[in-house]
């Protein structure tokens, strides 16, 4: 099979992936509604009472398609930072992105609570995706300023990391200043949820998610030549301080954007682009893309379809759901160090 | 002239206090010739060919490409001017054969990177010429090193620059294979018109091979025909006269007993 025709095979397949996906996360809640009632809803049937309309309309679309554009974002995203670095390991939340992410949003939430007069202000959905985009964008500067100084790959993780602390204790100095409603709120936030978007704050975050999908698109051909190394992208024509620029606004907008109205969510950023690199055995940007887009979006939506636990009234985080189908992905990668590329 | 250099001095202005290597080198570039440079270890080739790249800034001195200052010429532009082999493989090692010579085409194609007909014609021609066609869909990393010096070269190719640098492009091989790239590249030139320079330690290959050399030394470089430069006396100091000394008769370096 010539590769192109294999391609098609691979996206046809994905889109499949995709689909399915959707509709089991449709299908599958707390309340059982028959699949087939599922699909008559969603073309504008009745179904067989107004409250199923209403479920699926209102919580379980906004939710698939929230899941949707979390799984894209925080993949291309991870898919970005993989490139810029070159390093196999990075991610949105290994270098310590949405942990600066959680610091804006537990500056807001937390400290809006010690200034109650300016709490109904601060509070609204906008202000809190600028606080986590702004506090994402302040740790991504930082990593930045340090890759400058430091060639060494390993060290840039441990900066991450070091940033995870960092944020984990002041938002523990936050937390013990604030009142127990404001804490809990952080603290739900901070467990991860594609769940309570409202149909205008969905449109929000597609406005982000698009924004840096079309930031990233437009730098497609410099990440290509960044496989190459910083040199031979800058004989070709590259221009990195551009480049650098637009990738890591996309990158902030992307991972801040979706964190500020999901919360943290571990390990899709880090996974999908090396199950898109396995699954189409290629490095070229142009088609991991719309691959790390379409596999993040399916992993995503079958994470939130378990973290739902279908047919019960529990709804775990989907944080952990992530994590325990993501770690081990990640393990099972470095087990295999031959298949660890980018 | 694809390319003149005047009076260029190259170091690193930065560190404290500055370092200056080698003295100032002058040299024309006629196209279709196969230049070395030499030099003891430490006295700034990788540094030279990384100035003429444009990817180090010279301390002083002038670089132009047809009369046109190199910095005076956009990033973008350059890149269809002069195209480079670096000693470090790849920074990904996922890339075929086939797409990083692709990769090659970069200055030619659109934004997103789409390759026309003519583009795909160059790569074919290229992987042709470098004897790729049967590695063209393995991995970079799974090639041996004479083969990932063909890939790095003709990814070079396939950039289709009047002017080509290389880094030690000889290092790791086997003395069979350092004369098979050596020969190939002054094929190219040839072939092509391009001006080819490269780096390397191999001074006896260079000698039979090469067009045109510049022997870098700390006090001064020297420029010109091999045959020029052996009459002038110029390889008896390239190195310290301690362990070997250079037999002019026969244009290769003896150890000294």
């Amino acid at each position: 099979m010539n590769p192109k025709a294999s391609h098609t095979v691979h996206f046809s397949l994905m889109g499949l992936l995709l689909a399915a996906a959707f509709l089991l996360n449709l299908g599958l809640g707390s309340a059982s509604i028959p699949f087939s009632d599922t699909l008559s809803i969603l073309f504008g049937g009745e179904g067989s009472g107004e409250s199923w309309r209403y479920i699926i309309w209102e919580y379980r679309l906004p939710k698939a398609l929230t899941a949707v554009l979390a799984g894209g974002g925080l993949a291309l995203s991870g898919l970005l930072m993989q490139t810029f670095f070159r390093n196999p390991l990075a991610g949105p939340f290994v270098l310590g992105i949405s942990s600066g992410a959680s610091l804006g949003a537990a500056l807001l939430i937390l400290g809006a609570s010690l200034l109650p007069w300016s709490a109904a202000f601060l509070l609204s959905d906008a202000s809190l995706a600028v606080a986590s985009s702004l506090g994402s964008f302040a740790v991504l500067a930082v990593v930045l300023a340090v890759s400058v100084r430091l060639k060494d790959a390993m060290a840039l993780l441990i900066v991450g990391l070091m940033f995870g602390s960092i944020t984990g204790a002041l938002v523990t100095v936050l937390a013990s200043f604030s009142q127990a409603e404001a804490l809990q709120q952080f603290v739900f936030w901070s467990y991860g949820s594609v769940g309570n978007l409202s149909w205008e704050q969905l449109g929000l975050l597609l406005v982000l998610c698009l924004a840096g999908g079309i930031m990233a698109l437009s730098q497609i051909k410099g990440l290509n030549a960044l496989l190459l190394g910083e040199k031979y992208a800058t004989s070709m024509g590259t221009s990195l301080p551009r480049l650098r620029f637009w990738v890591i606004l996309a990158t902030g907008i992307l991972a801040g954007g979706i964190t500020a109205f999901t919360g943290p969510i571990a390990f899709i950023g880090l996974a999908v682009p090396h199950l898109a690199r396995l699954w189409l055995t290629t490095s070229d940007h142009r088609r991991l893309f719309p691959a790390v887009l379409i596999v993040g979006a399916s992993l995503m939506l079958i994470c939130d379809t378990v973290a739902q636990l279908p047919y019960s009234s529990y709804v775990l985080p989907i944080n952990a759901i992530t994590s325990v189908i993501g770690a081990p992905v990640v393990i099972w990668l470095l087990l295999r160090r031959s298949k660890m590329l980018f | 002239m694809a390319l003149e250099v005047r009076n260029l001095r190259i170091g690193f202005a930065e560190s404290n206090p500055p370092i200056s290597l080698s003295g100032p080198v002058d040299l024309k570039l006629p196209p279709g010739t196969l230049t070395a440079i030499v030099g003891v270890n430490g006295v700034g080739k990788t540094t030279l060919l990384r100035t003429l790249c444009g990817l180090h800034p010279p301390l002083s001195g002038d670089i132009f490409w047809k009369g046109l200052s190199l910095d005076a010429i956009p990033g973008s532009r350059r890149a269809s001017l002069l195209s480079i082999v670096l000693t470090e493989p790849p920074a990904s090692r996922n890339l075929t054969v086939a797409e990083m010579v692709g990769l090659g085409r970069h200055p030619y194609t659109n934004w997103a990177g789409r390759f026309s007909e003519e583009d795909r014609r160059q790569v074919a021609e290229v992987l042709r010429r470098m004897d790729l066609e049967t590695l063209a869909h393995r991995a970079c990393h799974t090639l041996s090193d004479g083969q990932l010096q063909r890939a790095l070269i003709a990814r070079a190719l396939a950039q289709d620059t009047p002017l080509m640098l290389l880094d030690e492009p000889t290092t790791h091989l086997d003395l069979y294979h350092k004369v098979k790239i050596l020969k190939t590249l002054g094929q190219i030139a040839r072939d092509t018109s391009k001006a080819v320079v490269f780096t390397t330690h191999e001074i006896g290959l260079a000698l039979q091979l090469c067009d045109l050399m510049l022997i870098l030394k700390e006090e001064q470089a020297r420029f010109g025909a091999p045959c020029e430069l052996i009459e002038a006396g110029d390889f008896n100091t390239l190195f310290p006269e301690d362990a070997i000394r250079f037999d002019s008769k026969t244009g290769t370096f003896r150890v000294r007993k």
